[in-house]
């Protein structure tokens, strides 16, 4: 019987700690669906995102096929403007590397740049189409079709004439035949892959390493923090090299639209954040939404807000960039547009990448290992 | 003159051999799983830099094959420690190779890896293969059954401390009224089965917390008592079964489970031993041996090892302002599973002859378990920048080095972190306060 007091003791305290917290704040609780975000993710941002795309890259290779059947200065602009669209859809899909193009490795299979022309060169002389392993990774995607189409001669009569040269003209269409084939293939795959993996992604719930928030939300800050703040604005603006410039290494060197590149990556972003409806931009359930429901602040604002405030002032720092980014960045300015820019990116990274996963209980960079 | 009674007191060996074999197999078993998930390779083979500790920078990785064979050969002594085989030598071993791997890179440091060298230390004052080994078995010691009370009672004082101090360190004011972190980390599990739907409610995370700390400081003396030693043990099961749940916290939990048995009777213990067909029976009166020379030096020196114990986890007050902020005094505490923190750190590179600038990402350099330690702890951030200059000044001259760092405590949203005017290279390392940590002003 004398244990029983012992228990008596033990049940008393347990009722002493829930009383003490008996306050209405109490059954308070965190209101959010997280199915219904994975759900908003999926059926209204990355399915229609990946569909879309895939319909641009699909414009994109009947562009080249008709180009290839024939070479003329129309149907050369047709192709470029076809690719430029194709183009600009990836800057939204580049943020969803997850499930199907994470398998893929979807980023570094389309768009590393800059293309290493010496070797496309090469490559169109040996007929050289194998485009796997990473060393291969700069000879196709978008900014090796943007050499191709845009850069291998001064002007577009140029072009066509390089494409109809009676010795190499057929090889080197065809050469850009197997990069948008290789292109095309990989909008595809991902595209036909996402309805079947839709469900996996749906109820991988949680946060932690290898859920689909986790992942998402890593990809967001990795496409944001590397590639667009680094990749499209730092390099070439000299911040990263003490004020060695690049203007070689912008994202669109030949076709020259990598501002316009970069404002659809920043604007994407915001759009995701957000969870608008893909090309619809009607309000769906977003991040915002997620850290709302939390109740995360950052000095006294909310933290939503505040990440909204700083991605819009990116946008309008990259609006504002008077030149295209390769002329902007033959010489370096520290108060030049290309920098305003950069440090308006900058300023958004300790919210996305430190508030965000904080609140949300993500681990970002992650690799497996125990805490304690 | 208590004192030289207690010395000579003798206990049965039970329990202390319970405890041998249970380490050794749970050390074995935590190295077979850190092998098999590829961390050897992770942690100590690929990462081109690793953040030694202060006055420990002889301390190196010895790459591939090297770590292998010495997590092999710590595996082994492990084996050894739970067969009770050449018992001593595998313990000191076991101690030595699991602290040099620990001392190789302070990012892996974890609470349980910090237990786990201080139990191994332990081990090797006292006779736990004098019974139930194959030392005892084949002559290599002599067989007996008694053993000093000390030698089982310095694990249960060991034990308790780590449960109480883990228990102070809970009362501060952001665990206790905000509870934080929990109120932040269980609703991202509410996905859990059976129970995950509770994580959503506030009062869970204030429950948990109370609960928590309650449990910790009392459960060494609720372990001690005899009349709550089970209810107690289920709390222990419970809570920590609980946390691996919860938490990506690996071995511990089991460690722990495993480790509390040492509070059970001899008896218990004796039956325990018995079940497995082993006698206990002590056939031979207790020898009275005199404390030596070698017992005053083992005394001393164990006093000297709780009265640290009982003082590092205090240090911290010498550095004033928020602990959890700087950080300055919190390893080797018991400060387990306490805060949410993360942060983001990058660098700025000023090469001196020109007063030109350039943009560091650490990540290209470091590993993402690194880069997630370096970016708030800044001794690491310190050590790092120390780092870039080696690696820029043979290039560029002589270099600045700036961080650019922003941390979040306990969701309070993220602060610059270091004053970005100080050019890091130009600080020492070492335990002075580091009066370029801006000051954490909830």
């Amino acid at each position: 019987m004398k244990i029983r007091s012992t228990h008596l003791l033990f049940i008393l305290g347990f009722f002493i700690l829930i009383s003490s917290c008996d306050d209405s704040s109490m059954n308070e609780k965190v209101d959010y669906d997280r199915t219904a975000f994975l759900e908003n993710f999926a059926d209204h941002l990355i399915i229609p995102a990946f569909d879309d795309f895939n319909s641009r890259v699909e414009a994109l290779d009947a562009a080249v096929v008709t180009f290839s059947n024939e070479p003329t200065v129309s149907n050369l602009e047709q192709l470029q403007v076809t690719l430029k669209n194709a183009w600009l859809g990836y800057q939204y899909v580049a943020y969803l590397e997850v499930g199907p193009s994470a398998d893929l490795f979807f980023r570094d299979e389309v768009n590393i740049f800059p293309a290493d022309t010496a070797l496309i060169n090469t490559k169109i002389a040996s007929q050289d189409y194998v485009f796997t392993g990473g060393s291969n990774n700069d000879v196709k995607g978008f900014p090796a079709i943007d050499y191709l189409v845009n850069g291998t001669a001064e002007n577009n009569a140029e072009i066509v004439a390089y494409y109809s040269d009676t010795q190499n003209g057929s090889l080197r269409l065809t050469y850009l035949q197997e990069v948008t084939d290789e292109l095309v293939t990989i909008a595809n795959t991902i595209n036909d892959a996402w309805p079947a993996y839709r469900d996996t992604f749906v109820n991988n719930l949680g946060t932690d390493i290898g859920s689909s928030t986790g992942i998402m939300v890593n990809e967001f800050n990795k496409q944001f923090d590397l590639r667009l703040k680094n990749g499209k604005i730092g390099i070439p603006s000299g911040v990263k090299s003490l004020e060695r410039t690049n203007p070689d290494k912008v994202e669109c060197f030949y076709g020259a639209y990598s501002k316009d590149l970069a404002l659809a990556s920043v604007r994407a972003a915001k759009e995701i954040f957000n969870g608008n409806y893909y090309g619809v931009g009607t309000e769906g359930t977003g991040y915002d939404d997620y850290l709302d429901a939390l109740g995360a602040e950052v000095e006294g604002v909310d933290l939503s807000t505040a990440i909204n405030d700083e991605i819009q002032n990116s946008i309008d720092k990259i609006s504002a960039i008077d030149q295209s980014i390769q002329v902007e960045a033959e010489s370096f300015n520290a108060e030049g547009d290309l920098v305003l820019a950069y440090n308006a990116l900058q300023a958004v990274i300790p919210l996305i990448k430190v508030d965000m996963p904080s609140a949300m209980s993500v681990t970002i960079a992650f690799q497996d290992n125990d805490g304690d | 003159m208590k004192l030289q009674q207690y010395l000579h007191k003798e206990k049965h060996i039970a329990p202390l051999a319970t405890f041998r074999v249970a380490f050794g197999v749970l050390m074995l078993l935590s190295i077979v799983r850190f092998w098999s998930k590829g961390w050897i390779e992770t942690q100590y083979i690929q990462p081109e830099y690793f953040f030694t500790y202060y006055g420990f920078d002889w301390v190196k990785p010895l790459g591939n094959p090297g770590m292998f064979i010495l997590f092999g050969l710590m595996g082994m002594t492990a084996l050894f420690i739970a067969l009770g085989f050449l018992y001593r030598y595998s313990a000191i071993i076991f101690f030595l190779l699991f602290t040099y791997v620990e001392l190789i890179d302070k990012t892996n440091y974890l609470n349980h890896y910090y237990f786990v060298s201080i139990m191994a230390f332990l081990l090797i004052w006292v006779p736990a293969n004098a019974s139930y080994s194959l030392d005892a078995k084949w002559g290599l010691v002599k067989s007996r059954r008694l053993v000093p009370a000390w030698s089982v009672d310095i694990f249960k004082l060991q034990l308790g401390i780590v449960y109480f101090y883990a228990g102070l360190a809970k009362l501060n004011a952001d665990w206790l009224f905000e509870a934080m972190p929990l109120k932040m980390w269980l609703p991202a599990k509410s996905h859990t089965p059976l129970i995950g739907w509770l994580f959503d409610y506030k009062w869970t995370a204030y429950f948990f917390s109370w609960f928590g700390a309650a449990y910790d400081l009392s459960i060494p003396f609720l372990l001690l008592w005899s009349r709550t030693r089970w209810l107690a043990y289920f709390a222990v099961i419970a809570f920590h079964v609980l946390t691996a749940i919860l938490f990506p916290i690996g071995m511990f939990p089991y460690i722990m489970i495993v480790a509390t048995l040492i509070y059970f009777s001899e008896d218990f213990h004796k039956s325990l031993w018995e079940k497995l067909g082993f006698s206990t029976s002590v056939n031979v009166l207790p020898e009275r041996r005199s404390v030596g020379l070698l017992k005053n030096a083992l005394l001393i020196m164990l006093a000297v090892h709780f009265a640290l114990q009982l003082l590092l986890p205090f240090r911290y007050t010498l550095y004033g302002d928020n602990l959890f902020w700087h950080e300055q005094g919190y390893r080797f505490s018991w400060r387990v599973m306490l805060m949410e923190k993360s942060g983001y750190t990058n660098f700025t590179i000023e090469q001196k002859s020109t007063g030109k600038r350039m943009a560091i990402e650490p990540s290209d350099y470091l590993t993402p378990v690194q880069l997630k330690m370096m970016s708030t702890q800044p001794d690491m951030t310190l050590q790092f920048a120390h780092h870039l200059q080696e690696l820029f000044e043979p290039q560029y001259g002589n270099v600045a080095v700036y961080a650019n760092s922003y941390v979040a405590l306990n969701g309070k949203g993220s602060k610059k972190f270091i004053a970005d005017s100080v050019d890091l290279s130009a600080q020492k390392r070492g335990l002075r306060p580091k009066n370029w940590i801006l000051p954490f002003n909830d």
